[in-house]
This record gives structure tokens, sequence and C-alpha cells, in this order.
């Protein structure tokens, strides 16, 4: 009886070892573990649900981080329009008088509208934020968006000013003051590119000055000649062009940097 | 499993080819690139970070060609160029936020990684001051930081240790070496002991073309057999630096002790020596 009992017991104790020895070559050796853990990390990766940042971020990561000096000039272009428009006023001046002054503006705020976007490639910041999220066109485009309609604005409201004292109709105005704004838009963004100048202090400045310059010559013709009305199709043509050829210039240069063409640079 | 896949990447400029043909796969891990400077490291690196187009090929993530990741590619990538820019007037803590930004990081959760990541790089002292008075060292090592500011699942680091002195070359490699290895780190380089003990992987690189990649062992295999060691007079020295491929020397009592790189035994009296990665180096970019 006692022998009996013995070997179930035994035949027990075998099966148990057994079974133990069968579950633990079952179990997922270390090898496997660690890849199941891989796949089960990578699907709670997959799972996680991504922030996206709203333009409205974007536009005021950029707002925070404009240099302090591009507002206080972009400020006091602004305040010298103002104060320009003023004294012509004062002074009684006719249509060339006012247009003398506000043309040269527009110049200088299209040369600082693109020496900002400058900065990137003269302090080799390019390369890294095109790594990032934001990358360079998104940054461009923003800080062109905001530094082109503070301009636009202002130049629109001087317009408005000048329309009021000569009675010329506001259009016409504005088309005059934009064609100095983007012609040096377009000539900058040249002058940043293809002859990869104006990135120092003293290039931009050599480059305002002759901007400056060129936009205060039809003021300077013979009784405002350049502004008479009959010249006017012209005026518009050279906006529509000017405008267009900004626009080609950007695309170009989108590509470029898309393409890495620009990028290095740096 | 991340994966990040180069599939015949070739870069021409004209007639000239900077990367020719390179075809891997990097799974997560360190992988050190070594090269000579001029062996197309930097553009390769620029390729696979997608800013700078492939005239032929493509790099994969996860099976997507990472130009069509577009951002979702570049908010898991960290990039440390080799020519980091900066703005002067920015502090330190400023430029990383400025990043944190772009890299599109919650306000909140950019203030705790930019204040880990000072702490890291070890410049929380100098986090107010302004980057134009920071030396060489601390720049670098402030690149590091962004890199690593949106924690990336594909981290580059391009001649990362250049003009850190040894103190800090030490530094960078226990910052490197305490990452996740959950990520794909590559690190590129021309100084060998950089990568000779963090690396798990090596590429090597030379003019354009990926000669090599392996663990350290498998690299070390292929020179076994091929590095030789002499000892010779000082007056002698010139003339065997001349003829062989010599990859170090030591002066000793008897002599100077000549390591050197060759297919077969270069001398009489040479004794074959255990090779180290930088007789791997020498071994594939000899001049013949």
């Amino acid at each position: 009886m006692g022998d009996k009992r013995k070997r179930g017991r035994k035949r027990e104790d075998e099966a148990r070892d057994f079974w133990k020895e069968a579950s633990l070559s079952l179990a997922p050796g270390e090898a496997q573990r660690a890849q199941a853990m891989t796949e089960i990390r990578k699907a709670v990766r997959a799972k996680t649900i991504r922030r996206q940042p709203s333009p409205r971020e974007l536009l005021m990561v950029e707002l925070r981080y404009i240099s302090p000096g591009f507002w206080i000039l972009q400020g006091s272009l602004v305040l010298l329009l103002a104060a320009l428009l003023e004294k012509t006023s004062l002074d009684g001046g006719a249509l060339p008088d006012y247009l003398r002054g506000i043309s040269v503006l527009a110049a200088w705020m299209g040369v600082l509208g693109c020496s900002s976007l400058g900065r990137h490639f003269s302090r080799g910041m390019a390369e890294l934020e095109q790594s990032c999220y934001f990358n360079l066109p998104q940054l461009w485009t923003i800080r062109m968006a905001l530094s082109g309609t503070v301009d636009i604005l202002a130049l629109v409201l001087g317009s408005g000013r000048i329309a009021q004292r000569t009675g010329l109709p506001l259009a016409q105005v504005c088309v005059y003051v934009l064609v100095p704004f983007v012609l040096s838009n377009v000539a900058m963004l040249l002058f940043l590119t293809v002859l990869r100048g104006g990135r120092g202090r003293y290039g931009l400045l050599v480059a305002a000055l002759a901007a400056g310059a060129l936009a205060a010559v039809p003021g300077l013709t013979p009784d405002g000649e350049a502004y008479e009305t009959a010249r006017l199709w012209a005026w518009t043509a050279v906006l529509l062009a000017g405008t267009g050829l900004y626009l080609w210039q950007l695309k170009v240069m989108y590509g470029k940097i898309r393409r890495g063409e620009t990028i290095c640079w740096n | 499993m991340l994966e990040l896949t180069l599939d015949n990447v070739t870069k021409r400029y004209g007639a000239k080819t900077a990367v020719n043909g390179i075809t891997c796969t990097l799974n997560p891990g360190i992988y050190g690139l070594l090269g000579a400077n001029g062996s197309g490291k930097t553009t390769l690196l620029r390729i696979v970070c997608g800013i700078l187009e492939a005239t032929e090929g493509t790099v994969r993530y996860g099976g997507s060609d990472i130009g069509r990741l577009g951002a979702d590619y570049r908010r898991i990538l960290g990039y440390l160029p080799q020519e980091f820019g900066y703005y002067p007037e920015f502090t330190a803590r400023r430029f990383l936020l400025y990043l944190a930004a772009l890299k599109a990081i919650p306000k909140d959760e950019a203030e705790r990684k930019v204040e880990e990541l000072l702490e890291m790089v070890e410049l929380t002292a100098c986090q107010g001051k302004k980057i134009k008075t920071f030396s060489g060292g601390m720049i670098r090592r402030l690149g590091i930081a962004q890199a690593l500011l949106n924690d990336p699942e594909i981290l580059i680091l391009d001649e990362p240790t250049a003009g850190l002195d040894p103190k800090e070359r030490i530094r960078f490699r226990n910052i490197v070496s305490s990452l996740s290895r959950e990520r794909i780190v590559i690190l590129s380089t021309h100084i060998v002991p950089d990568v000779e003990y963090i690396a798990d992987e090596i590429l090597l690189m030379k003019e354009g073309e990926l000669l090599a990649m392996g663990d350290i062992g498998q690299m070390l295999e292929r020179a076994r057999g091929r590095v030789w060691e002499r000892t010779v007079s000082p007056e002698e020295t010139e003339r065997y630096q001349a003829y062989f491929n010599v990859s170090s020397l030591r002066n000793t009592e008897k002599g100077v002790r000549l390591r050197i790189v060759s297919d077969e035994c270069p001398m009489e009296g040479a004794r074959p020596a255990d090779p180290d990665l930088e007789d791997v180096y020498l071994y594939y970019f000899r001049e013949n």
C-alpha cells in the first residue's frame, strides 16, 4: 500500500516537473521579450496624439523673437513718414513734394523688410532652422507677411493723406507710392540671393542709400511730370510687373531652400 | 521597429559626385560616421536631415519617404550642423526657447526641457549671458543641447566635438552614451577616439562612398593580421614613415616603436599586433 502511494507521489512529481519544464520552454526568451517591448512602444508612439501647432502659434513665435532693433527701425520709418507728410502739408507742398519723401521711405521699408530675411543666412542659422518643425519658408512667409502688412498699411495711410491734400484719387497715389516699395523689395531680394550681398551692415546701408536715391528720381523731374495722370498706365504696368517678379523670385527662392541649394551658403 | 533606410542615395554637384549610391539600414543605436574631410559626410547627413535633396535615391523612415513625411519627420529629428549658427545677441536660454518654439514644443514643456538640458551641458550658470560672450566649447555644448530639445528619435550630430578641449570631448561622449538606446544617433567625425568607445556601429566613408559598415568587432577583424609593430632607431623613423602607413609611433627606451598598417609583413622583425579602430581607419584610408 505504502509503495503504491510512493509510486503515485513520484508520478505526480514527475508530471509537475514535466509541466514546469514545458511551461519554461514556452516562455519568451530575453530577445523575444525585448522585441515585444519594442513593438509595444512603437504602437504607443504611433497612438500618441500629436499636437499640431496653428499658424497663429507660428505668428506668435515670430513676434516674440523678432529683434527689437527691427521694430525700432520699422517704427522710426513710420514716424518719419508721418512727420514728413505733416511738414509738406504745412509748407503747402504739391504732389511731387509729397511723393519725393514718401517714395524714399517706401524704398527703405522694402530694404528693411528684406534685410530681416537675410539675417537667417548672415548668422548661419538657416540650416538649423530648416531642420525644425517650423522651417525656413514658413518663417520667411510669416516675417514677410508681418513686416509687409505694417509697411503697406503705413504707406496706404500716407497715400490717403496725400490724396486728401492733393485731390487725387487714393488708388492713383497708392500706385505711385507702392512702385518704389515693390521695386526695392525685388532689388533687395536679388541682392540677398543672387548677389549674396547685403548681409552685413555696410551692404545694407549701401542698398538703402541706392534704393532711396533711385526712388527720389521721379520726384525730381521738372514739374513732377513723371507723375502726370497720362503716365499712370506706365506706373501701373511697373507695379504689376514688379509684383509678378517678386512673387516669381519668392517661388524660385523657396524651391532653392527646399532643395537645400540656398541652405549650403551658410 | 524604428528604421532609417538609405537607398542608393546619390548627390552630384555638376560633374562632382559628393555622395555616391549609399545604401544602408539604420536601427536604434549609435552610429559613428568616419571619414576624412571632404569625404561627403556632411552632404550625406544633410540629405538624411531632409535639408538637401538627393540627386538620386531615397531616404525612408519607417518605410515612408522623408520628403513626404515633411514636418512629421522634422518633428522627431535633432540636428547639430557642422557650422552651428546662432544669434549672438540671444542669451543661451532665449536661444533654446526660440528653437523649442520652432520645434513646436509646448511652452511649459519647453521651459522644463531647457532647464534640464542647460544642466546636462553644464551651462545653467551662463544661461542669462549672451551667446556672443561664449567660448567655442560652450557654443558647441549649446548646439548639443538644442539638438536634444525635442527628445529626438533621430539624432544627427555633424562633427560635434570640433573645437572642444579634451575634457569637453569626454563630457560629450558621456552625454551621448547616456542617451536612451531607443533612438538612432549618427555621429560624424574624423577623430577616431570620439566614436571608438560609444558607437555601436561604424560607417566608413571615402570619396562619397560607403567603404565599410559594421560593429567595432567586425571592423577590427577586417584589420586583423594587417597591423605590425617594430622598434627602430630614431634616425630610421622618418624613412619608415615615408615608405609605410604608420598609424602611431612611441618613444621607448630601446628606440621608436612603430605601428604599421600593411597587408604583408612590412619588414624583417616586425611582429603582428592587435588592431584598434585607428588602424582600421588608416587601413581604409591609406594612400597606396
